[in-house]
């Protein structure tokens, strides 16, 4: 009986490897507000070899969100997005270091205040 | 009671595995795929002796958390899950009178890393890759005079690569395998270019296959020197297998040329000859030789293992977690059962059991048979 009793074990034990994507999600649905005061643009995954990947393509307006776009950033990456002047020109670049990133829905505010940039999910 | 205390160590184990985990880097599984070949074949040869009637294995590895097997790429740090599930089955069968043996073999592992985990389906993720490796092919043994042969295919297939890893396809090569007594000789060939050549000599003493149950014989090595052609970058593998007492006791050493050296050292402790249980400890020498020390252990269904050098080398680097592994591998000739490269067969005692109940129930059915029954006399009852 206990040996059947472990055997179930097992088997739940080896189902469960193929269940548990149900609860854990491989994509980021992604959608940015920008709380600065200036338009801020193209949200994209830094690469260590001076290389990017482009996220969210969208320009935001101070107080404006962009659109959700899925991404499968599951993990910690480094950020980084353009800063543009009124005139719709890159102003600056910034750079997140080590974003984590849940699977799922993530909602995630862009502030700036001194000169600090700032990435808080919500 | 020890199954309750085995279920809350697993759990325990699931819960603290993903806290101090390494991760896996991108070139660890470029280089798996080229690593599981030459173990199919390394584990064929243990598995093909001569009078082997069959050999059997699954397993699958269980890691229940996404940051137990992060990835490292060129973007960062990625949850998901790595994977090996395998499977190996070899079956031989007397010709006739003939005395030779005619056997098919086939081995199998899928292998990789994907961003959820599965059993069948894979999700090929945008960061996955996905490969499976099959080697299949025949066998000729003649157990009298400890002679065989084999040949077959190995081939990979690729099912998902991204554009992180290195390009990769799908490739067949063609083996052979010669045995004669302690003697292995094992060669692959790509596109007709050979692609490793490995000469093997088990000289220890094995009761399983007709040699000496203790004394001396039981003590020398086993050696395994495996060359690779790497397109003019060749490489050497060479390891060392040593009894160290009463053949339940091993140590296991293994050198690469030209790279590393040192690559890794196992002290394996078998309770029973048989090598279906077994508890290791092991050290393994990182590319920038640091030493990293870990142990397992090995049951019929489970193994847990913690920095396990096999793990390591056969499981992408992959350290600092636990690793459980639930699998079944068993070997099987006239003898009886063992786990591979064993020096004598599990004992089994049910067969002695069964075959002693047997012969004193049918003692008692004979003696009873021998007694007479006679009808002391008729009684007959009136119908109402």
């Amino acid at each position: 009986m206990k040996l059947k009793l472990f055997f179930i074990f097992l088997f739940i034990l080896a189902l469960s490897g193929c269940i548990t994507h149900v609860f854990v999600d491989g994509e980021v649905r992604l959608q940015i507000k920008n709380e600065s005061d200036v338009s801020i643009a193209r949200l994209v995954v830094l690469s260590a070899n001076g290389g990017e990947d482009l996220w969210i393509s969208d320009t935001i307006a101070p107080g404006a969100t962009s659109r959700v776009i899925s991404g499968s950033w599951v993990g910690s990456f480094d950020l980084g997005m353009s800063v543009e002047d009124s005139l719709g020109r890159t102003w600056s670049k910034v750079r997140f270091p080590s974003v984590s990133l849940d699977g799922g829905s993530v909602f995630a505010e862009i502030s700036e205040k001194d000169g600090e940039w700032a990435f808080k999910i919500r | 009671m020890l199954l309750k205390k085995m279920s809350f160590l697993l759990f325990f184990l699931c819960l603290v595995t993903p806290t101090f985990s390494n991760n896996i880097s991108v070139s660890s599984l470029d280089h798996a795929g080229e690593i599981a070949r030459d173990r199919e074949l390394r584990e064929f040869q243990q598995a093909f002796q001569p009078g082997t009637a069959g050999y059997f294995a699954i397993g699958m590895h269980y890691l229940p958390f996404p940051t137990q097997t992060q990835l490292s790429s060129e973007y960062g740090t990625h949850d998901g899950f790595a994977f090996r599930h395998q499977m190996a089955a070899y079956f031989a069968n007397p010709i006739g009178n003939s005395g030779y043996d005619l056997g098919i073999l086939w081995w199998v592992e899928r292998q990789g890393w994907d961003q959820e985990d599965f059993f069948v389906w894979p999700r090929y993720g945008e960061f996955s890759l996905v490969r499976s490796i099959h080697t299949t092919g025949a066998t000729l043994a003649l157990p009298k005079y400890h002679l065989g042969a084999a040949g077959g295919i190995q081939y990979q297939n690729v099912e998902k690569t991204a554009k992180i890893y290195a390009d990769e396809s799908d490739s067949l090569f063609w083996w052979g395998h010669a045995t004669w007594g302690p003697t292995v000789v094992q060669t692959s060939f790509h596109e007709g270019e050979w692609r490793h050549v490995r000469v093997s000599m088990d000289l220890e003493s094995k009761e399983l296959w007709g040699g000496a149950s203790h004394g001396w014989s039981t003590y020398l090595p086993n050696f395994d020197v495996g060359l690779f052609n790497g397109d003019g970058d060749d490489s050497l593998r060479i390891s060392l297998e040593q009894n160290l007492w009463a053949q339940q006791l091993y140590a296991e050493v293994a050198v690469y040329y030209p790279e590393h050296g040192f690559r890794s050292a196992m002290l394996k402790y078998y309770p029973d000859a048989s090598r279906i249980v077994s508890f290791d400890v092991t050290c393994f020498r990182l590319n920038n030789d640091d030493l990293v020390w870990g142990g397992g252990l090995t049951l019929p269904f489970l193994r847990v293992g913690y920095n396990h050098a096999s793990d390591i080398e056969n499981f992408f680097g992959s350290r600092g977690t636990f690793m459980i592994e639930l699998r079944f591998a068993l070997s099987s000739a006239k003898s009886g059962f063992f786990g591979l490269g064993a020096a004598k067969s599990a004992p089994m005692d049910s067969e002695r059991v069964s075959k002693k109940l047997w012969d004193d129930s049918s003692k008692k059915a004979t003696e009873a048979d021998k007694k007479e029954i006679t009808a002391k006399g008729i009684r007959r009852e009136k119908s109402k």
